[in-house]
C-alpha cells in the first residue's frame, strides 16, 4: 500500500450544520484516478466540496497528505490542490491567457504579478490543453466547452498534486470528454497526479477510473475495480432504475456475467449493433473475436492461452478478458498500444 | 506588447487631464484671477488679500473634489468587485444616502445645542450610517439573489433614507439650513482646510490599503470557489472590502454630500478605457479616473451658470447617468450573445 495523498476518514459534511453525506472514509493516492458516481443529488458535489476544503467537514476530518487539511494553510494548500467546478465563471474583459494565468495565484508575490517563470508554466499548460489558439480571446466570447477546458487549464496551471474535478465532461462534446480523460489519465501517470472527480457516464468512468466510489443517499455504497463494481445489474440498482434498464439502454445484452468471463475461442455476440458484420458468411460461422477483441492485437501479451490456426489467426483457449462490446472502450484505455493500433486499423471491424 | 502601451497612454492621458484639471480650477472662476497671481498665492508670496483668499478657496475645493471623487469611484469598485456586478455602487446601494442621514440628524441635533460639529465628528456620523445600510444591504443580499432586486432595495432604502433627511432638515433651524441644504444636494464647496486634513489621510490610506487588495479581488473575480481554492481568506477579503468601500464613500459624504453615479460610471468608463478589469489597474485609473470626473464636474458646476452655482450631484448625474445607461445596455447585449 503507497501512500495516500488525500484521504477522507469519518467525514460529514453538508450545509448549515445538515448532513448531505454522512460517514465516509476514501483515500487516494497519487497517480490515482478516482471516479465517484451516482445518481443526482446523492451528495458527490458535497464530497467533492467536502475534500476539497471549499465546505468544512460538520464532522471527521479531510487529510491532504498526513495532515489535516483544515489547519494547512491556505496558500500552501493551493499549491496541493485545484478544483473545476460546475459553476459557471463570469469575468469581465478577461482574456483566456489572464484567467489561465490566474492560477498562478499561490504562487506570486504581494500583488499577484506573474514572473517569467509563472508565464512560462501559463503557457505550457495552454499548449498542453491545446488552448494556444484561444489565448487573446475575451474569456466571455466562448462556448461553454471552451470555458471548461480553460478552467481546466487554469486548474493545473496551479500544479497541484490534487485535483479534484466535479462534472469535468458536461458542456463537453464527445471528442474533449475523450480528450479530457486522456490526458487526466496522462498526467496521472506522468506525473502522479491524484485526481478525483466525479461522472455521470458510466462508459468513461469504466474507462478512466482505478477506483470508483459510488455514492447511494450521502453514503458510500460501494467501492473498488470499475470492472468488478460496474455490472449491469449494480448499476441499475445505483440509479434505482427497472432491472434490466441499463444493459437495454448499452445494447450489451444479457449474456451471463459468468459466461462471458469464461474461454470463448469462439463468440458471437449477437446483440452487438454490427451483427452480423460479414455479409456472405454464413452466421454460424462468425466469431466476433477476430474483429473485435482488442487483446487479439496485443500478440504474445494478452493473459490468455491461446493457439494459431493454420491460416495464422489466433484462437483463445481461456480468455482473461469478458468478451463484452461495451469493456472494449476499456481495455482500449488500459493499454495504450493497443489504442494506438485500433485506431490504425479502423477499419478492421468490417468488410 | 500592445496592451502594455495601452495601459502606459490611459495613465499618462488620466495624469494629464488630472494636472489639467487642477489647473484650470485653480484658474478659472466667477472672479478671474491673473495665473501669476494665483501662482504667487500659492507660493505664499504677497498678493492682494481678496485674490490671496480666493485661491485659498479654490485649493481646498480642488483638493476635496480630487481626493472625494477619487474615493467615491474606488469605492464603486470594491463595491462592484464584492458583489460582482458593475451595478453596484455607494450611491444606488443607498449607502451614501444613509451616510446623508446619520450625518443630518448630527448636524441638526448638534447645532440645535449650539455645538458645531468638528470634521472627524462628521465623519464619525457618516461612517456609521453607511455601515447600518451596508449591514441593512448585506442581510437583504443573503435573500435576494438577484443583483437588479438588490440594487431597487437599494434604491428604495436611498430614499428612505432621503425622506427622513429632508425632514430633519425641513424641521432644523432656520439659521442651519442655509448650510444643510447645499450640503444635502451634493458640494464641494463648503470644504474647509480642517475637512480637508482629515479627509486626505482617510483617502490616501483607504486607497493603498485597496491597492493592495488587488491579488485577492483578482481571484475572487472568478467567483467564491475558485477564489478559496486559489488561498484566498474570503471572510477577512469580504469584510475589507464592505469596510474599506464605506470609509470612502462615508469620507465623501461627509464633506461634500451625496454625490450620484460617480461610483458606477467612473469605473466602467475606466474598464473601457484600459480594455481589462484587473484590480491592479483598476484601481489606481479609477482613483484618477474619479478624480478628474469630479474635478471636471465640479468646474461646470461653478462656472455654467456663474456666479450662480449648481450641486456638483446635478452634474455628475448628467453625465454619470447616460454611462450607466449605455452601459447597461451594452452588458445586456453581452449577455443575449
Amino acid at each position: 500500500m503507497t501512500e495516500t495523498i488525500l484521504r477522507a476518514a469519518d467525514l460529514i459534511a453538508g450545509y448549515d450544520g445538515k448532513a448531505v453525506v454522512h460517514d465516509v472514509s476514501f483515500a487516494v493516492r497519487p497517480g490515482e484516478i478516482v471516479t465517484l458516481l451516482g445518481p443526482n443529488g446523492a451528495g458527490k458535489s458535497t464530497l467533492l466540496k467536502a475534500v476539497a476544503r471549499q465546505l468544512s467537514p460538520l464532522a471527521g476530518t479531510v487529510f491532504l497528505g498526513e495532515r489535516d487539511a483544515e489547519k494547512i494553510d491556505p496558500t500552501e494548500y493551493a499549491k496541493k490542490l485545484s478544483i473545476l467546478t460546475t459553476d459557471r465563471v463570469r469575468v469581465d474583459r478577461l482574456t483566456v491567457r489572464d484567467v489561465v494565468g490566474m492560477g498562478r495565484y499561490p504562487y506570486t508575490g504581494a500583488l499577484g504579478i506573474l514572473s517569467a517563470q509563472d508565464r512560462t508554466v501559463t503557457e505550457e499548460t495552454m499548449e498542453r490543453i491545446g488552448i494556444m489558439p484561444l489565448a487573446e480571446r475575451d474569456f466571455m466570447t466562448l462556448s461553454d466547452g471552451q470555458r471548461q477546458r480553460v478552467m481546466l487549464a487554469r486548474a493545473l496551471c496551479q500544479q497541484p498534486e490534487v485535483l479534484v474535478l466535479d462534472e469535468p465532461t458536461s458542456y463537453l462534446d464527445v471528442r474533449y470528454q475523450l480528450e479530457l480523460l486522456t490526458l487526466l489519465r496522462e498526467l496521472s501517470r506522468e506525473q502522479r497526479l491524484a485526481v478525483v472527480l466525479s461522472l455521470h457516464e458510466l462508459e468513461l468512468a469504466r474507462r478512466i477510473s482505478d477506483t470508483v466510489v459510488c455514492v447511494r443517499d450521502g453514503k458510500i455504497d460501494r467501492a473498488g475495480n470499475p470492472m468488478e463494481i460496474l455490472v449491469d445489474q449494480y448499476v441499475d440498482e445505483l440509479y434505482q432504475m427497472e432491472p434490466g434498464s441499463c444493459a437495454k439502454f448499452y445494447g450489451i445484452g444479457n449474456i451471463p456475467q459468468n459466461e462471458a468471463m469464461n474461454s470463448q475461442s469462439f463468440f458471437q455476440n449477437r446483440s452487438c449493433p454490427k451483427f452480423p458484420c460479414h455479409s456472405g458468411v454464413a452466421e454460424e460461422a462468425f466469431n466476433c473475436l477476430f474483429c473485435y477483441c482488442p487483446l487479439y492485437a496485443l500478440g504474445e501479451r494478452c493473459g490468455g492461452n491461446y493457439h494459431y490456426t493454420e491460416k495464422g489467426y489466433k484462437s483463445c483457449i481461456d480468455c482473461a478478458f469478458p468478451h463484452l462490446r461495451g469493456h472494449y472502450g476499456a481495455v482500449l484505455a488500459r493499454y495504450p498500444e493497443l489504442a494506438a493500433l485500433a485506431k490504425k486499423g479502423e477499419g478492421a471491424d468490417g468488410v | 506588447m500592445e496592451r502594455k502601451t495601452r495601459y502606459a497612454f490611459a495613465f499618462v492621458l488620466l495624469i494629464f487631464l488630472l494636472l489639467a484639471l487642477l489647473a484650470a480650477g485653480f484658474a478659472i472662476g466667477s472672479v478671474s484671477i491673473e495665473p501669476g497671481t494665483v501662482l504667487a498665492a500659492l507660493r505664499g508670496r504677497e498678493t492682494d488679500d481678496v485674490a490671496a483668499r480666493i485661491v485659498d478657496l479654490r485649493a481646498r475645493r480642488v483638493l476635496a473634489s480630487a481626493l472625494l471623487g477619487g474615493a467615491l469611484a474606488v469605492s464603486g469598485f470594491l463595491l462592484q468587485t464584492f458583489f460582482a456586478n458593475p451595478i453596484a455602487g455607494p450611491f444606488v446601494l443607498g449607502v451614501s444616502s444613509g451616510a446623508k442621514l446619520t450625518v443630518a440628524l448630527a448636524m441638526v441635533s448638534f447645532l440645535s445645542r449650539g455645538v458645531l460639529l468638528n470634521s472627524a465628528e462628521l465623519y464619525g456620523a457618516a461612517f456609521l450610517g453607511s455601515m447600518l445600510v451596508m449591514l441593512l444591504i448585506l442581510i437583504l443580499s443573503a435573500r435576494v439573489r438577484q443583483m437588479s432586486l438588490l440594487v431597487v432595495c437599494g434604491v428604495m432604502i436611498g430614499y428612505i433614507c432621503s425622506a427622513i433627511t429632508d425632514l430633519v432638515v425641513t424641521f432644523a433651524d432656520d439659521s442651519n439650513i442655509v448650510n444643510l441644504r447645499a450640503w444635502s444636494l451634493g458640494s464641494f464647496s463648503g470644504v474647509s482646510w480642517a475637512n480637508v486634513r482629515i479627509m486626505a489621510p482617510i483617502v490616501c490610506a483607504g486607497l493603498i490599503w485597496s491597492f493592495l487588495l488587488s491579488k485577492p479581488m483578482s481571484a475572487y473575480q472568478l467567483g467564491e470557489a475558485y477564489a478559496r481554492n486559489m488561498g484566498v481568506r474570503l471572510r477577512s477579503l469580504r469584510l475589507q472590502l464592505i469596510l474599506l468601500s464605506s470609509v470612502l464613500s462615508a469620507c465623501v459624504v461627509a464633506f461634500a454630500g451625496p454625490i450620484s453615479f460617480v461610483g458606477i460610471a467612473v469605473p466602467h468608463l475606466m474598464r473601457s478605457l484600459l480594455r481589462a478589469s484587473k484590480p491592479i489597474l483598476m484601481v489606481p485609473a479609477c482613483f484618477l479616473g474619479g478624480a478628474v470626473f469630479c474635478l471636471g464636474c465640479d468646474l461646470i458646476a461653478r462656472t455654467i451658470f456663474a456666479p450662480t452655482e449648481l450641486a456638483v450631484s446635478s452634474v455628475t448625474a448628467v453625465f454619470g447617468a447616460p454611462v450607466v445607461i449605455w452601459m447597461l445596455v451594452s452588458r445586456r447585449k453581452g449577455v443575449d450573445a
